[in-house]
């Protein structure tokens, strides 16, 4: 697979969410006005000024208590759900796999928001009125540097990969090694790629198989259509049934 | 290098060599030719590795000469003749042959004879002298002015010489051991932190990290208002706990003490507000250093009652 592709060692964060002042400096989002939050997770959740965060999730490993940060952002999917049901082709992949969007064609339909396996994407209600998610930092990629949360990782945690096939040769090297692995399956794979020392659903990452988002829908579809045939026929049943009751208690009577 | 006369090249320049002047002993040796004689050129300028490289780290800056080499001497300790041997090599100019390292001493060793140690000034418990930095060339533990347990307090006293007034607490009144940190996110009082949106909102508020158990027995869970008191704040300041198994409770003697942490960058002015955790603080410092005690003291810690 070519294109793209951002390797985020767990075992490595500590935490300091400098990825995520970075994103907010390069694209230039406006800083929330946030509570105290027991979990120090903060903004709480991926919003239209914050398109990278980290989640403080407090996990268990060998009887242990362990602290893990996992980054969240768009995870640019190499079978993007928002692109299958983006009626105008607003959403889009670019090359080298990005999964971009075009506000131009989009018409606020906001299936893409809907459709999202991760829930990293996000309706600008208040102020223009479009789609706002991590855009992988393309401008910065296709002049030769570094995605802006990558570049700035002091803890070396997020490795960059101009090619997805390498990425997936080291994420399958971490594996033989007992580490837990995230996106090379998972919707029929993702560009970021997770590594973990704690099982992923403990991390409370989504669980998925391997198919992909069309897959599922098509799937679904034609399970739609199952329904509505056994349910034609159970229709037509019931009523040459009933038909037949009513003719026999005629005749009866 | 020795203490012989005569005279060395370095490079094309014939220099007298005197006997090894103490000031500069071990820094220069005419015989490093390739350092023009100056040994802290010897040092490397290069980072390790491309780890440091990227963020500038120089772990092999700091020559340490004559040979890059540290040694930490505790001259108080066994065997008993090394001591006066030590004593005699550091103090006495004859001994100096060159073999010396950059050495840590016992400050003691180097006290004028007319200065009073803490000790004599009767601010230090006699019979203890061993627990004292002037006395050991290693220090040892010393419990903090305020210490949770009175026996430990006899047995490992505080250094501090009283040099102005500071208010304690009673060890009954204030149970509880209050420990201060930073955060990742702000920088010290955080002006600048706490002034930039991006930062900001990363930690927003002021809180107080309480372990289950204290969390148990006050009934509070996270996000509730506790206010800690200190004997300088009687009234305390008001913060939200964070309740966590980050912090746990110690078992000293048999007993429980609990131990509460609190970030200190929050002040009166900036995008984000909170109260000043350093109020709540000892005034006091180490005799020698004067390194602030702020990091440990005694406080209590209650529920603030009705309000989310």
């Amino acid at each position: 697979m070519s294109g793209v592709g951002v390797l985020v060692d767990l075992t490595k964060c500590m935490g300091c969410r400098g990825c995520q002042v970075a994103c907010k400096r390069w694209h230039d989002l406006a800083g929330e006005a946030t509570q105290f939050n027991p979990e120090w997770t903060n903004p709480t959740s991926i919003s239209r000024d914050t398109w990278t965060l980290i989640r403080f999730v407090e996990a268990e490993k060998n009887g242990e208590n362990v602290w893990r940060f996992v980054k969240q952002q768009c995870m640019h999917c190499v079978n993007p759900a928002c692109v299958f049901v983006c009626p105008t082709k607003a959403m889009h992949k670019a090359d080298n796999g990005y999964v971009l969007y075009d506000e131009n064609l989009c018409i606020g339909c906001r299936y893409c928001v809907q459709s999202c396996p991760f829930d990293m994407m996000r309706f600008d209600y208040e102020r223009n009125r479009v789609v706002q998610k991590c855009t992988f930092c393309f401008e910065r990629i296709e002049v030769g540097l570094k995605p802006a949360c990558v570049e700035t990782c002091p803890a070396e945690a997020l490795k960059f990969y101009r090619e997805l096939d390498e990425l997936r040769r080291d994420a399958d090297a971490m594996k033989a090694k007992g580490l837990y692995v995230y996106g090379v399956e998972e919707v029929g794979g993702t560009r970021w790629v997770y590594v973990s020392d704690v099982p992923f659903d403990k991390l409370g990452f989504p669980k998925y198989g391997a198919e992909t988002p069309a897959q599922l829908a098509t799937g679904l579809v034609s399970q739609f259509a199952a329904v509505g045939l056994v349910g034609g026929l159970l229709v037509v049943w019931l009523q040459k049934y009933s038909e037949r009751r009513r003719k026999k208690s005629e005749g009866g009577g | 290098m020795g203490a012989k006369l005569g005279s060395v090249k370095v490079g094309t320049v014939a220099l007298p060599q005197a006997p090894t002047n103490v000031i500069y002993r071990g820094s220069y040796d005419p015989s490093a030719v390739e350092v023009g004689g100056i040994l802290p050129k010897k040092r490397d300028k290069s980072p390790a590795s491309d780890y440091d490289a990227k963020h500038y780290l120089f772990k092999n800056w700091g020559y340490s000469w004559m040979d890059n080499q540290r040694n930490l001497y505790d001259v108080k300790e066994d065997p008993p003749g090394l001591k006066t041997f030590f004593a005699w090599w550091a103090t006495n100019p004859k001994s100096f042959l060159g073999l010396d390292r950059a050495a840590l001493w016992s400050p003691g060793l180097y006290r004028p004879s007319k200065v009073k140690t803490d000790v004599e000034k009767g601010v230090y418990p006699a019979g203890r002298e061993m627990n004292h930095p002037e006395y050991r060339g290693f220090p040892l533990h010393n419990e903090p002015v305020e210490s949770p347990v009175a026996e430990l307090a006899e047995k490992y006293p505080p250094i501090w010489d009283g040099r102005w007034k500071v208010v304690t607490g009673k060890r009954e009144e204030y149970p509880i051991v209050l420990t201060t940190f930073r955060l990742t996110e702000h920088m010290h009082i955080a002006q600048h932190t706490r002034n930039l949106p991006w930062l900001a909102e990363l930690h927003p508020e002021p809180f107080l990290e309480i372990s289950q158990e204290l969390a148990d027995e006050l009934g509070v869970r996270s996000g509730d208002l506790i206010r800690v008191a200190t004997a300088r704040k009687p009234d305390g300041i008001v913060v939200k706990a964070l309740v966590t198994w980050r912090v746990k409770t110690l078992k000293v003697g048999g007993k429980n003490v609990h131990i509460v942490a609190a970030p200190f960058h929050w002040g009166f002015k900036g995008l984000v507000r909170g109260p000043i955790v350093n109020d709540l603080t000892l005034d006091v410092g180490d005799t020698f250093t004067s390194m602030p005690e702020t990091k440990v003291c005694l406080c209590r810690v209650e529920r603030v009652a009705g309000v989310v």
